[in-house]
């Protein structure tokens, strides 16, 4: 269980977490859903350890190595997509069993036969997927994930919700995920966290008992209560 | 692309022809070829001049001098270039030199250096000096350019200082570095044979040249100045096969 306790964080004088205290289920994917620009990706930063909270503490990811799928995908234009994904790892784990875990998730993603390309041949969507199979790749135990899916086309988002729920079955790790967007959160999340506004002091959610993807069940239902929540 | 390249180089080729038509009717306007030698003399000149027993010493020497001068400058420039990029307290140590070498009158470094070094060693000096801080500015200039985002995205994978610098740093600064070695090396040969001129090695282009001006013997001068440029053009077409298989990503 990853715990926040009492954090609050200003940028630029503005309040953006006051006193905020919640828990994070492991092994599960966990979905902050809120408006732009409410802080969302704060929180994972906070999480990350890029920022650090003016005041509080986050229990729960001492020691604990994290992988992170940028908004942005961060990939290296310098790297084929092969050696972007194993960035992370070189040096730190047994050559063979890095080269078997990439290729599983290249796979996963459906970029195995592109892993000798560089990046400026790759499309948005590959990029985001070099970003997910390195994310998967890197051994760690909690995934973040800011907004990954935001800037492509819903066919394109719909196959890659699909690739990152592959992706995540066969490694089952604590996913913590943000997004504006309802029916994302819908398809991925198991335990989603409605956010408010900044500054943010509290905030519900709801448990979703069931394996990420296209076909979960009662989904209308869980729909009406997050719009009922939210406009409390 | 193909039609593109095909009409540039027609167009090189007529300006070349250009040159070459305007040099002859200089020469024969002045009627003198003392003065200014036409196009063919120079050129059987040059051809003479290759042939000759200090030519090859002489070639040597100078592009030993340069590639010593462009050896020193691309190693310094590296080893106070990447802290600097990396430090803004190593930067503004570093810049008063920077600044100092920059606006020092090529022409004082010579003198200086005629006093404090071997003359054999001189050239080097001032091409190395010209260099270094073409080189140094661009690389610090290229390693606060790259991608912050890249820089987070390591941290929160842990990835090791060494690493950060080889594998991003370095890669996404060698674009301005090639930029910056293309630009110096133009001004290195250059430098590197002004101060052959002046100090006078037994051997090197400069030091010829400077023979050929004092006895006026201008189709020599020239013939060295046509191996002078040679030496330059090769050197860049070398950088430029080295930038694109190292940047083989763009």
């Amino acid at each position: 269980m990853i715990n926040l306790n009492k954090i609050s964080y200003q940028y630029s004088d503005q309040d953006v977490l006051t006193n905020l205290s919640l828990s994070l289920q492991s092994n599960r994917i966990n979905c902050f859903l809120g408006p732009s620009g409410c802080g969302k990706t704060t929180i994972l930063n906070l999480l990350a350890g890029i920022i650090q909270p003016d005041a509080g503490t986050i229990t729960g990811l001492e020691n604990q190595a994290i992988s992170y799928i940028f908004q942005d995908t961060r990939i290296l234009p310098w790297k084929t997509v092969y050696q972007n994904v194993v960035f992370p790892m070189t040096g730190k784990i047994n050559k063979s069993e890095i080269a078997s875990n990439a290729e599983r998730f290249l796979k996963h993603v459906r970029l195995w036969d592109k892993k000798d390309v560089y990046p400026n041949h790759l499309s948005g969507g590959m990029k985001q997927r070099v970003s997910i199979a390195r994310a998967f790749t890197y051994p760690s135990s909690v995934i973040l994930m800011d907004e990954a899916f935001q800037s492509l086309d819903i066919v394109l988002k719909k196959h890659l919700l699909h690739d990152f729920a592959k992706s995540w079955m066969d490694a089952n790790r604590t996913v913590i995920c943000v997004t504006h967007d309802l029916d994302e959160a819908l398809l991925l999340g198991q335990n989603i966290i409605l956010l408010p506004s900044a500054p943010i002091n509290e905030a519900s959610n709801i448990k979703i008992d069931q394996n990420p993807g296209m076909f979960r069940e009662g989904i209308e239902e869980y729909k009406e209560q997050i719009i009922a929540l939210m406009h409390q | 692309m193909k039609i593109l390249f095909s009409k540039n180089s027609l167009i090189t080729t007529l300006a070349v022809i250009l040159i070459l038509f305007l040099w002859e009717f200089a020469s024969r306007s002045l009627g003198s070829s003392q003065l200014l030698p036409g196009s063919a003399d120079t050129i059987k000149t040059f051809f003479r001049l290759i042939s000759k027993e200090e030519f090859l010493p002489s070639l040597g020497s100078t592009v030993i001098r340069g590639l010593t001068g462009f050896g020193f400058a691309l190693i310094i420039s590296l080893l106070v270039g990447i802290p600097s990029g990396l430090s803004p307290s190593i930067n503004a140590f570093f810049s008063p030199f920077l600044i100092i070498i920059r606006s020092t009158p090529v022409i004082s470094i010579i003198l200086l250096a005629l006093i404090w070094f071997k003359v054999e060693q001189v050239p080097v000096f001032i091409g190395f000096l010209t260099m270094f801080p073409i080189l140094t500015t661009n690389l610090i200039e290229g390693m606060r350019s790259v991608d912050k985002g890249l820089i987070s995205m390591a941290r929160v994978y842990r990835i090791k200082k060494i690493r950060i610098i080889s594998d991003i740093y370095l890669p996404g600064t060698s674009p301005f570095l090639f930029s910056a070695l293309l630009t110096a090396s133009g001004f290195g040969w250059r430098a590197i044979i002004i101060g052959e001129v002046l100090s006078q090695p037994r051997f090197g282009i400069g030091s010829m040249m400077q023979q050929a001006q004092s006895y006026l013997m201008v189709a020599e001068l020239i013939s060295w100045t046509l191996v002078a440029v040679i030496v330059g053009f090769l050197f860049e077409q070398i950088l430029r096969i080295s930038q694109k298989r190292i940047i083989s990503w763009e």
